[in-house]
């Protein structure tokens, strides 16, 4: 997916019509892209009007027992932790939607572009008064960040072997496909071979995950995300998915509780696109 | 007490603007502070609304009533966290009330089989099951007239992934678009919307 897509499913994000996935991708982005960030809200407010079509009084009950359940629940104080984030650029003009750190194939320059929006001078004006920071203030900005200290180093096989292991063979083999994602100035590279329906990760200066946690491997397969197995404890990883490769669209990496989970724990630290 | 009595001429623009818009994020402020009596105030203003809409996704009276009071207890708990900079109040819990009943929908799915062409059926005739009530209200006719604008795909692509709480891969399916499509009528749909009501976040 690259920063074209990310554009085109504004107004999908905007109305919740993405799959998880999909939303860690997006508001990675949107925490990066000022430009993006105002069509969202400006995508909202006009989905926020859709509702006047279908007014319907709820019960009286639901009031007694709303106002209720509200007395004991304290609210919670103003976000403290946006002013601490790193900020692009927040006193500039809006950053452009440039394929930076999310793409995982070069933008495609001859795809239509978006319809431009009328509302450049409003988006500038609107931009300076609400920085990037600001806006997304969601788990998905803290998990991009923890990944940060994670750096691709070019794998190089070990020529001496002659039986190869299963990474190897993927590695090696002749249709693989690399898919390259960088979150900050982290990136993770899948290697893919849809001959052998295998596919490998391989990692290098991975920050070790958090104490009592393992990173856990998901295949997405349209709204799913399958089980692909745990990266093993260590700085260095090329890891084996297990599983059948070929018919994932992308691959998530979550942190799970020791020993793993059935289910992935999302928000994802970082989604390699398969497309 | 009600800020907006049924049937009233009231707008409900979400337009950060509007005088409702003003005093929902003015109410927002005091519940932050935990003041309960202008929660009950905000709830009065928008529950109609935002029942509404939970309703006609999730479809069942019992449910809508849970996943609403679910929302209110968010928006509640999160109110210090609304920012006027960054949209209307009313788009913020619309926002809210929304995702939650996505998520009921979608969790609902889950578990069980869903069956694309018996809903792309029920989905075929937007609007129409509470149709009296919107008639009764301004910004409803409002808005209907604008999304007499957007062009049949935009506008059954919108509906179906904002009431329907479908995605927009399922948008596709379900329409028999080319993948990807959907996305981008979806999109487009939005921004017709938006210029068609005049609305900036
Ligand atoms: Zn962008």
């Amino acid at each position: 997916m690259n920063s074209y897509d990310i554009n085109s499913l504004s107004g999908a994000y905007a109305v919740d019509a993405v799959d998880d996935v999909e939303r860690t991708r997006i508001e990675a982005h949107l925490a990066t892209c000022s430009a993006c960030q105002f069509e969202v809200a400006s995508l909202r407010s006009a989905a926020g009007e859709l509702p006047s079509v279908t007014v319907t009084s709820p019960p009286p009950s639901l009031r007694t027992s709303v106002l209720r359940s509200i007395s004991s629940v304290r609210p919670l104080p103003p976000d403290m932790t946006s002013d601490e984030a790193p900020a692009p650029q927040p006193d500039r003009a809006p950053a452009p939607c440039a394929p930076v750190d999310l793409s995982a194939t070069p933008t495609d320059l001859s795809a239509d572009p978006p319809v431009p929006s009328s509302l450049d001078s409003k988006r500038a004006e609107r931009s300076r008064r609400t920085p990037a920071r600001q806006w997304l203030a969601g788990a998905a900005a803290a998990a991009v960040v923890a990944t940060g200290g994670l750096v691709w180093h070019p794998w190089s096989p070990d020529s001496g072997t002659v039986q190869l292991t299963a990474s190897q063979q993927v590695l090696q083999a002749k249709d693989a496909q690399r898919f390259e994602e960088k979150v900050g100035a982290a990136t993770a590279t899948i290697v893919r071979s849809p001959g052998l329906k295998k596919a490998v990760m391989v990692t290098a200066d991975m920050p070790a995950a958090p104490e009592g946690k393992v990173y856990g491997l998901w295949f997405q397969r349209g709204t799913r995300m399958v089980k692909a197995g745990l990266v093993p404890a260590g700085r260095a990883n090329t890891v084996l998915l297990e599983g059948d490769a070929s018919s994932a669209q992308a691959v998530g990496i979550t942190i799970e509780p020791a020993g793993g989970s059935d289910t992935p724990t999302l928000p994802p630290v970082a989604v390699i696109s398969l497309t | 007490m009600s800020l907006v009595p049924e049937g009233k001429s009231i707008s409900t623009s979400g337009t950060s603007t509007s005088p409702l818009s003003e005093e929902l994020a003015r109410l927002l402020g005091a519940c932050s502070l935990g003041d309960e009596a202008a929660f009950a105030k905000l709830y009065d203003a928008t529950a109609a609304r935002l029942f509404g809409l939970v309703l006609r996704t999730v479809r069942d009276s019992a449910q809508a009533e849970e996943v609403t009071q679910d929302a209110y207890l968010d928006i509640w708990r999160n109110s210090a966290r609304f920012d006027a900079d960054r949209g209307s109040a009313m788009s913020w819990l619309m926002t809210i009330g929304h995702r939650k009943a996505v998520d009921r929908v979608r969790s609902a799915e889950a578990t069980r089989h869903r069956d694309t062409a018996y809903q792309a059926r029920e989905q075929a005739i937007p609007f129409d099951q509470t149709a009296e009530e919107a008639h009764r209200n301004l910004d409803g006719q409002r808005v209907r007239r604008a999304l007499d604008t957007l062009t049949e795909t935009q506008r059954s692509a919108l509906e179906l992934a904002y009431f329907g709480g479908y995605t927009h891969r399922e948008v596709a399916a379900m329409l028999d678009l080319p993948l990807g499509t959907a996305k981008t009528r979806i999109r487009d749909g939005l921004i017709r919307l938006r210029d068609t009501l005049g609305l900036e976040p």
